[in-house]
């Protein structure tokens, strides 16, 4: 056919009667003796069997009869952490979902004068929190991130504000496992993610606002983290991308942002999005980065950003991919903004707007259509994702509310969320999400 | 004799929740049925071959074993497969009936 052609290759058929025959059954011929020793051999073991679904069935029926109790939202414990002003600024769970490293910190003005402490709390029997942490780890500086090692159950990685990354083995009497004064400035948050050779171990991502984002490699022979690579995120020179609002002049003075979050894709493990100082939004690869010129030595500097977003007008708080869908992700800015995007649209293809500020947003395992955050409300709120809205549900009216600072949903029993308060306070809630996203 | 089998078939689909029985020879064709025919057809081709490969899997891990009984639950209903050499017994059952 020639490649200019305009006729169509398939042919006009038409119909007026469909018929089928059910196929012609023949007979099927088999030994009526046999069939009944069969018969008689397999009943008592059927018989037996069809009793056996019955009883369980209401074995059943009565287990989640009781459990109806529970499919409402609700605080199931409440901790202080201390007797002192302490604001709850990182938490995390472990691989397992069994214990939780939790750190708090005074409020700075400037300089960290402070040295750092980190509970971690296991879950007892009646999985509930313990009064009193199991281990308390100690660091330099205030730790502002947390992060387990997604396999070793008992690798924990901090970051703190004099810009030191410590590895810490909750199991061990002498806990620190390693030291490295990886920043100039606050390290602002720690991840372990997947090398985009996905056989060999998880490397560790550290972002700081000295304008780096770093990956290392963990060798836990040696116990050493040695440095693979070194980005570093850069004000996009294009006008429109640039926010509305003026930029606070000590940011905007600088070339290089300060790096505030980050997330790397768990479907493509080279591709990851940032979130830079001024509410700046990129997303780069791991592949295709530019050496930046005049950054030699034994790790070379990298520009891994391939397409920036508009900015947020404040600054972002939270920026994650989705669990469940490979081209989402969102970001939540101080400007009253969640904003989700899909990877292949310029623009943001949802933006919730909030009422009160939001301090972390969280995406929801297994749920796609829902947001959970927390703030200044002071209680879980749930927003859809398609309809841009928040989803109603009751609360006890006994409930005190406190401004949430953080929350993490347990990995390994999703219902489960902690949530630290703004007043040193650990509140652990269990949430049903599946209730939620049938709502019409 | 064949009072015997409607007998036991009786007694079987009698059984608290039971919505259908039916036999199957080696050949994976259906001898007698409390179904229609579609589903029965249906039923007995699926089915066979599932308790074939089930058989084949536990005879791998094992060759001095064999399968005796098969049970697939599902949200709606259970189906129990009686595998023999020359038979199947399948009955469908639907536990909160």
């Amino acid at each position: 056919m020639k490649p200019n052609d305009v006729a169509m290759n398939t042919q006009e058929t038409k119909e007026i009667e469909i018929q089928t025959d059910e196929p012609e059954s023949k007979p099927v011929e088999y030994d009526e003796q046999k069939l009944a020793d069969f018969l008689s051999k397999m009943y008592p073991k059927m018989q037996e069997a069809l009793d056996d679904s019955v009883t369980m069935m209401d074995v059943k029926r009565r287990a989640f009869a009781e459990d109806k109790t529970d499919i409402k939202v609700k605080l199931l414990q409440e901790i202080r952490i201390s007797n002192e002003n302490l604001q709850i600024c990182a938490m995390c769970w472990n691989s397992t979902g069994n214990s939780i490293a939790i750190s708090s910190t005074y409020e700075h003005q400037s300089w960290c004068h402070h040295k750092g402490t980190v509970n971690v709390y296991t879950l007892n029997r009646e999985d509930l929190l313990p009064d009193a942490p199991q281990k308390i780890l100690h660091a330099s500086a205030c730790v502002t991130t947390l992060r387990f090692h997604p396999t070793i159950t008992a690798l924990l990685a901090g970051g703190s504000r004099s810009g030191e990354i410590l590895l810490w083995n909750i199991q061990l009497e002498e806990s620190v496992v390693l030291k490295v004064n990886a920043h100039e400035e606050i390290v602002t948050q720690i991840s372990w993610v997947n090398d985009i050779d996905l056989t060999s171990n998880p490397l560790l991502a550290t972002s700081s606002l000295d304008g780096f984002l770093n990956l290392w490699r963990f060798n836990s022979t040696t116990n050493s983290l040695d440095i693979k690579d070194k980005y570093k995120i850069k004000s996009p020179l294009f006008g429109r991308l640039q926010r509305k609002s003026e930029l606070p002049l000590d940011i905007a003075r600088k070339v290089d942002r300060g790096v505030i979050g980050f997330d790397f894709s768990k479907f493509e493990p080279h591709m990851f999005v940032v979130a830079a100082e001024g509410g700046l939004v990129a997303r780069c690869s791991m592949l295709g980065t530019k050496t930046i010129k005049g950054s030699a030595g034994d790790c070379p500097i990298s520009d891994p950003v391939y397409k920036y977003y508009t900015a947020h007008e404040g600054e972002i708080t939270t920026i994650l991919f989705s669990p469940n869908r490979r081209e989402m992700f969102m970001t939540n800015g101080s400007d009253g903004e969640i904003r989700i995007y899909v990877l292949n649209q310029e623009e943001a293809a949802q933006v919730i707007f909030i009422e009160s500020p939001i301090k972390n947003v969280a995406w929801i395992p297994h749920e796609e259509k829902l947001l959970a955050a927390c703030g200044v409300a002071g209680f879980i709120e749930i927003f859809d994702v398609l309809k841009g809205k928040s989803v109603d549900y009751s609360i006890d009216e006994k409930y005190e509310k406190s401004v949430m600072n953080l929350m993490e949903i347990n990995s390994r029993r999703i219902n489960t969320v902690i949530v630290g308060s703004a007043e040193g306070i650990l509140q652990l809630w269990t949430i049903p999400w599946h209730l939620y996203s049938r709502k019409p | 004799m064949s009072n015997e089998i409607e007998e036991t078939m009786k007694r079987i689909q009698s059984h608290k929740g039971v919505v259908g029985t039916i036999v199957v020879n080696s050949e994976g064709i259906p001898i007698k049925s409390t179904l229609d025919n579609t589903t029965t057809v249906q039923y007995s081709g699926l089915i066979s071959s599932l308790a074939d490969k089930a058989r084949s899997v536990v005879r791998d891990l094992d060759p001095s074993n064999d399968l005796t009984f098969l049970r697939i639950r599902s949200k709606k209903h259970e189906i129990m497969v009686a595998p023999d050499k020359e038979f199947i017994l399948i009955v469908i059952q639907n536990p909160t009936e």
